[in-house]
């Protein structure tokens, strides 16, 4: 075979920049993580699934249908809030008639292919999460929780075809951390039933092991301030993430703990209402 | 085989994602199969340049357009460069064969001779573009593309033998064609 010349490449890549400009950096580190789970997810559903498989019984959402709409429910939040609608969207009549599959791909692809084309001020725009009360927060923390959510469910529905779960790569568990840390003070203030008993400048620590993993110091309440660390909670990253997708029970997390045990618990426990089910 | 399929996929999201990125992988993964094809059908190294850039160009600017779950990237790489390039072809022959088919044997006038030459072209053309596609592919191929009758069965994928018939059935019709409307021999 005859080699193309060496700069063609250059050439190639110029031409297709100016055609098309690439998604700027900001928006493409939290795009391609989705993206990847998303195709992760499409494989599953186009190539591996019989029309059997989408009625086997699941834990969550009953069966594989349900599961992926409910996915799709959860990423039009996204899309709804952003206004995200494409000419050549399926009318009226074809979305009535569109499987849940072909729903969930037809917005997925919306959703990247629409937010590649936006500035990195997008990311700041106030858009709804999924889960407990659909609380308002940023785009750049709405597009990791569709990462973690299509992940979920994916392994979800790996459960259905009787294959092992997925642990997410090493960038995404560390995508998924830093969400976890932003959301954990409003959750923990949500849940915690001793609120308001710990002064304000005190925090907790995560130091997580495996891939992904590090240590992450927060505080304990929205918009505080560490001077001290209360509660040092040791554990797996993938574990952790199992956490906050509610695949993991709090009660028996493997962990150890020093400092506050009974803080690690009230963490544990506001980490698990984090899930979108 | 089935790790491929998943990479493939993903590239398709990630460059749906505008990961720039991927569409280097892209190149570098196929780039060589692309232009490999645009060569061969083209002859020509600028032409697969300029085929090797649409086709990448396409992809970046549609990737969803491929479906993984109907087949793999690369044959539909290799589709999109074989077509691009045979449209690249039969432009080009247009363009340089189809005057020095129609040169005029008789004395005239500069004038004269651009009319004649014009309106042979045009009739020219208009018999080939009447063709059935079957005869028609043949014909662009093995005159306006310059190749052998053997090339034009590979290019095709079409047994020698048929690719010969066809060249004759098409030359006898366009003969026939052009001598009942005058202009041929």
């Amino acid at each position: 075979m005859t080699e193309p010349p060496a700069n063609l490449r250059r050439q190639v890549l110029h031409a297709a920049h100016r055609q098309r400009a690439p998604a700027p950096p900001a928006v493409l580190a939290l795009l391609r993580p989705y993206a990847q789970q998303v195709a992760q997810l499409e494989r599953l559903l186009v190539a591996t699934l019989s029309p059997d498989d989408w009625t086997t019984p699941l834990p969550h959402h009953g069966d594989v249908t349900g599961v992926v709409t409910h996915l799709a429910d959860n990423d039009a939040l996204v899309a709804e809030d952003l206004g995200l609608v494409r000419d050549e969207s399926p009318g009226p009549a074809a979305v009535a008639t569109a499987s849940p599959a072909q729903r969930w791909r037809h917005q997925t692809e919306v959703l990247l292919t629409e937010l590649s084309r936006r500035d990195v001020a997008e990311l700041d725009r106030t858009v709804r999460l999924a889960g407990r009360g659909q609380p308002q927060r940023p785009l750049r923390d709405a597009l990791v929780q569709r990462t973690l959510e299509t992940w979920v469910h994916a392994n979800d529905i790996r459960q259905a075809l009787h294959q092992p779960g997925v642990a997410p790569p090493a960038d995404h568990v560390r995508l998924i951390v830093d969400l976890t840390v932003r959301l954990l003070p409003l959750a923990l203030a949500l849940t915690r039933p001793r609120a308001g008993a710990l002064p304000a400048d005190r925090g907790a620590r995560l130091v997580l092991s495996g891939p992904g993993g590090g240590a992450w110091t927060f505080a304990l309440e929205p918009g505080g301030i560490v001077r001290s660390v209360a509660v040092v909670v040791h554990a797996a990253a993938a574990d952790l993430c199992h956490l906050v997708a509610n695949r993991r029970s709090p009660e028996g997390f493997p962990c150890t703990v020093e400092g506050d045990a009974g803080l690690a618990r009230d963490l544990l426990h506001a980490a698990a209402t984090l899930a979108c089910d | 085989m089935e790790e491929a399929a998943d990479d493939e996929g993903e590239l398709r999201q990630r460059l749906a994602a505008g990961d720039h990125s991927a569409l280097a992988e892209a190149y570098d993964t196929y780039g060589p199969q692309v232009y490999g094809v645009a060569l061969s059908v083209t002859r020509s190294r600028p032409a697969a340049e300029d085929v090797t850039q649409t086709v990448f160009v396409w992809l970046w600017e549609h990737p969803l357009v491929f479906d993984p779950a109907r087949g793999r990237l690369s044959v539909w790489l290799r589709t999109l460069a074989h077509r691009r390039a045979v449209d690249h072809v039969r432009r080009e022959r247009r363009r340089r064969w189809l005057p020095v088919m129609a040169q005029p044997s008789g004395v005239a006038t500069a004038a004269d001779e651009a009319t004649l030459r014009s309106d042979t072209i045009l009739r020219v053309q208009r018999v080939v573009a009447a063709l059935p596609i079957a005869l028609r592919e043949v014909v662009e191929l093995a005159y306006f593309g310059g190749r052998t009758y053997r090339e034009v069965a590979a290019e095709l994928g079409l047994p020698e033998g048929t690719t010969k018939s066809r060249i004759r059935i098409a030359l006898r019709r366009m003969a026939a064609q052009l001598r009942s409307e005058g202009t041929g021999p």
